[in-house]
Order: structure tokens, then sequence, then C-alpha cells
């Protein structure tokens, strides 16, 4: 298990980080994700040893200051040297013996599919393959954790799937503990079983995603995750009164902000929420059997994912909650 | 995107400029070099002229002479100037800042500017000989070192330095501002001292612009002629010297052999920097990727 205590960054008079305080399990992929500008690179620096903190502690179990290898966003291969210099670049600085280095370089070669990448620079290297050979530069160290800042933001899409079970895949066979900042929550979800939202140099909530999707604690992380309606409505006690519903609701906070998931909030079946009637006013292909209905009730527009077919256009429904919504 | 046409347009002042001027001249150098001068009744093509001087052992041993030098000089400018550049290249450190500013000055100064200066300060009768004797420090101007003229050629090389150092300086300071600390930080992170980062990382990556900055140098102080004129040392006279003295003498037959010596002047210079650039590529740095 590792330890962030209470880690604070300021730099000039512009605080980063406010007091971050974090328990990562050993042998995970823990995502940290964000919106740009939230501090997720400085964080990951300071637990790259590359920046102190202003105040705190990263320790690990046995309380000692730990260091992590970062594999970079923009993966910084020295442009001198092949990728086989690049890759034993940290046992060089070691000096380890000769055989064993080249040992390891072949290792750790064959398990990144990149063997036949020896004697290449950087740039004549794919992103994808830059991407392996920062990776294998890392993990020749034998290392316990691996930091990755935005690890997959500069690859297509295609390429971005494949990296990522490369990853995961990594991670089982070494029994490392990943560290990844991000601000793709997909990325996130698909990596990670447990996500920390980090706004505004602070943690807002660490949770599984679906959690995360179904329960956001406050407004930030709600906003920040979208896919969803947010609608202004006044609140009193647990009344909650708008254009769109007026009802019970279960308050977060007071900001008096209906908090409407595309997904999962929603539903046609009856439940012993009821939501409002509205009319449909456009349904949009989603893939994987799924719709985003436009639904106008009293000249408000409000999102929602349904099963393909469950409505037709400019057809008046019933719509429920399948559970009490949530005002923040 | 420009057309084929505008290009052409936008590029044939360059290209007029050098197909009538430079390289008539060089055509012109090189068929007088051959021994062809009508104007002196001369019109037998040969190549004496090259091989006389290639056995000349005056001429060899000034040749030497001046490869050395500029060597020597161009060698200690961009140690010196690369050894300052990684001092000068915070530029958020309020002590670095204006010393870089200060160090461009001299790359915009011509030579002679220079020159003079140094004759004011270091000469016999200088400010820095008349300063050192009013403090006691020598007894007399004679007291002072021949730092002029003389026979170490120390009055040349200080101007070269004065002049190339800063030069190298801001060719260097401009790359490693652009590297920032991304490599630096790498290597941190795997491991590495800060020792072994420079020697590894920083140096390797600014090799092409020290190569660069060096290759100019040296071309300069190989062809240069005003420096050595007014600083230098009458016995150990420098090629471009020797060379425009055979050519100011007004012997219009001499000609061939001046324009085949200044030629080899030329050719050498090229080649040379051919050579350095191509043990550059094979030095670590030599591939870099265009950063």
């Amino acid at each position: 298990m590792y330890h962030l205590d209470n880690i604070s960054q300021q730099k000039g008079n512009t605080h980063i980080l406010h007091g971050i305080n974090l328990t990562i399990d050993e042998n995970s992929i823990f995502a940290i994700l964000g919106p740009s500008g939230s501090g997720k690179t400085t964080l990951l620096n300071i637990l790259a040893g590359i920046d102190r903190p202003t105040d705190g502690k990263f320790l690990n179990e046995d309380g000692q200051v730990e260091k992590g290898i970062m594999v970079f966003q923009d993966y910084r291969l020295f442009p001198h040297m092949t990728v086989f210099k690049n890759i034993t670049f940290g046992l060089k600085v070691k000096k380890t013996n000769s055989s064993e280095l080249k040992q390891r370089a072949k290792d750790i070669m064959e398990t990144m599919g990149i063997s036949e990448l020896i004697d290449r620079y950087p740039d004549e290297l794919s992103g994808g393959q830059q991407q392996r050979v920062a990776l294998a530069r890392a993990l020749i160290l034998n290392l316990k954790l691996l930091l990755m800042d935005e690890p997959f933001s500069s690859l297509d899409e295609a390429l971005r799937i494949e990296m990522l079970d490369f990853v995961k895949e990594l991670q089982r066979k070494f029994q490392l503990t990943i560290v990844f900042v991000t601000h793709y929550k997909t990325e996130a979800y698909m990596l990670s079983n447990k996500v920390a939202i980090l706004i505004d140099g602070q943690i807002m909530q660490v949770d599984a995603p679906k959690q995360l999707e179904s329960n956001p604690q406050n407004l930030a992380v709600a906003r920040f995750l979208g896919q969803a309606n947010f609608i202004e409505g006044s609140l009193s006690n647990n009344d909650f009164v708008s254009p769109v519903y007026s009802g019970k609701v279960r308050t977060v906070t007071e900001k008096g902000v209906l908090y409407l998931p595309f997904s999962g909030q929603l539903q046609l079946n009856k439940t012993e929420y009821p939501a409002f009637k509205g009319n449909i006013l456009e349904k949009k292909w989603m893939g994987s059997n799924l719709e985003r209905i436009t639904i106008e009730i009293d000249q408000k527009t409000v999102y929602c994912d349904l099963a393909s077919e469950s409505v037709d256009e400019n057809k008046t429904y019933q719509f429920y909650f399948s559970k009490l919504p949530v005002v923040f | 995107m420009l057309t084929k046409r505008k290009l052409i347009l936008l590029l044939s002042p360059f290209c007029l400029f050098m197909l009538f001027f430079f390289f008539s001249a060089l055509a012109k150098s090189l068929i007088t070099s051959f021994g062809y001068y009508p104007l002196m009744g001369m019109e037998k093509l040969s190549l004496h002229y090259y091989t006389d001087a290639l056995n000349d052992k005056v001429f060899l041993r000034i040749f030497f002479r001046t490869f050395i030098f500029a060597l020597f000089s161009a060698g200690m400018a961009c140690f010196i100037g690369t050894v300052l550049a990684f001092l000068f290249k915070r530029n958020d450190n309020p002590f670095t800042k204006p010393f870089f500013k200060l160090a461009q000055l001299p790359v915009m100064l011509p030579h002679i500017f220079i020159v003079l200066a140094l004759i004011q300060l270091l000469s016999q009768t200088g400010l820095v000989s008349s300063l050192l004797t009013k403090i006691g420090i020598i007894h007399s101007y004679n007291s002072f070192p021949l730092l002029l003229n003389d026979q170490w050629q120390i009055g040349i090389i200080l101007t070269y330095l004065w002049k190339e150092v800063p030069f190298v300086i801001v060719s260097l300071v401009l790359v490693l501002r652009q590297m920032d600390n991304r490599y630096r930080i790498v290597a941190d992170n795997l491991g590495a001292t800060k020792w072994q980062t420079f020697w590894k990382v920083s140096l390797p990556l600014l090799m092409p612009a020290i190569v660069n900055a060096f290759i100019i140098n040296f071309s300069f102080n190989f062809g240069s002629y005003e420096v050595p004129y007014l600083l230098g040392n009458q016995t150990k006279e420098m090629l471009p010297v020797y060379i425009y003295d055979l050519y100011v003498q007004g012997d219009y037959t001499q000609l061939p052999m001046i324009m085949s010596l200044n030629l080899i002047l030329s050719v050498f210079s090229i080649a040379f920097a051919g050579l350095v650039l191509w043990l550059s590529k094979h030095l670590p740095g030599g591939h870099t990727g265009g950063i």
C-alpha cells in the first residue's frame, strides 16, 4: 500500500495541490482523473520525485519515501540514442555489467514486441512503438511503481484500445502498481477499478467507475464527468421546484441543481418516482442498441439514453426516475 | 502552397547572384590558378602552381601554423563558450540574465572594433599597462609583457575569443533553452547523476550546435586577414596575410600562383568542415532526430 500523506504544492502564490490524502493498493492500476490544469501532472511529478511537495510525503508500506518511474505523455525518448541505448539507459547509469544488461534488454524487448527495432532511432518509430520503448525503458529496471502521464492521449483510437489492453497485461505479468493520470474518463474506466477525481488541486472523490457515474459526491465531480442534465430550480427542505420536475429529491448540497445523468436515471417503466411527461423531439443512434433521446418538457430540453426503438418521435411519454433524484 | 513558377521567381535573385558573382569569380580564380592568364600572355593550362605550392616548405609551414592556430582558437572558443552556455541557460535567474545580455554584445561588434579596443587595452602603452604602472605593480611600461604582435599570437587569440566565445554562448543557449529540462528530468528519474546526465544526455544533444559553431569559427580564423595583419607577429605570418602580401606586390605574373594558394586555402577550409561534420555524425549526439 502506498500512502500520499497530506501532499500540498505551491508555486509562487499559486496553490496547485491542497492536502492530497490517498492510499493506493499495491499490484493494482490506480487512475487519477481530472480536467486540464487540475494538478494531475504536478501530483505525478511528486510521486516520481521530479518535484518536491511544499508539504506532505509520499510513502510506501514500510514508511519509506517512494519514487516511481515515469512514462511521459510525449514519451521523451532520448533522440540521440538508439532503441537499445534508450532502453538500457537506466541500467547503464547504475553500472550494470554488460552481459546482464544485454540479457535484460533482450528479454524486455521480446516482452514488448520491439526486438526488431533495436537499432532504430526514436524519430524512426511510430507513436505506438515509441510508447512501447518508453515502457521498456521503465520496466527493465524491475520497478514496483510505474507512473504514466496521459499515456494514451497521443495515440489514435484503435491503437489506444490495443495499448490499454497491453498495459493491463503488463501490470499482471510484472505485478506492478501503476498510477496514471488522464482527462479521458473512458480511459480511466477501462484501465482501472479505482479512480480518483482531482479538480482544482483537490481529490473530490475516490471510487469505482460505476459508483462515480451513479453517485458523484458533488456538483464539480458531476459536471466534470458530464453526460448529464443539470436543471436549475429552487429547494426547500427536500422539495425541488423547476419547470422540468417538481417533487421529492435527495439533497446533497444546497445549490439547487437537479442532476439527471443521461443513462440509468430516466426510464419508461413505472416506478414509485414519477418524473415528468415529455414530447420526443429527436432520436440519435448511439451504437450498441442505444439511442439518445431529446425530450421537450415545458419548452425545456432534457436528454436521456434509452434502448433503441423504445419511443417514437413527436409522441408524448410519461418518464420515471429509477431512484430518488439528487439535487446538488 | 507556392506554385512552381512562383518558387522559381522568388529564388531567382539568389540564384542569379550566386551564378554571376560567386561562381563566375570562382571560375575565374580556378582558370587563373591553372596558369591561364591571357593578359600576361600566359595561355597554357597546367597544375604546376599547385604542385609547386604543395612542395614549397615555406608555404607548408605557414599553412600548418595557420591550421593549428585556427584549430586552437576555435576549439578554445567552443570549450569556454559551452561551459558558459550551461551557466547562462537559465533565463529566470536574476544574475545570469544580465550577463547573457552583455555576452551578446561582442557578437554584434565588428572585429576591427575589438582589435582597436585590444590595442588600447593591452599594448605596452595601453590602459592595463598604465594602470599597473600607476599602482606600482610594474615599474615601467617596458615591464609589461608583450601581448600584441607577440610570438605566441596572444593578441589574435584574445580577439577571436572575445568575439567567438559570445557567438558560441548565444548559439548554444538558444538550443539549451529550447531543450529546457525535458531530458534532464527523464535521466534524473531513471537514476542518472547530474554528471551522467551532462555527459550522456545534455552534451550529446548539444553536440551538433557545438560542431556548427566550431566550423564557423574555424573557417573564419583560417581565412581571416585583418586580425592577424594588425595583431600578428611579422615573423610568424598567417596564410591569408602571406597570400595578400604576395597579391599587393603588383607582380601580375605571380597571379596564377596567388590564385592557386587562395584556392588551396578555400578548398581545405571546406574539406575540413566536411570532415568535422562527417566525424560528428559518428560521435554521441550525431543523430538527434531534428532536436
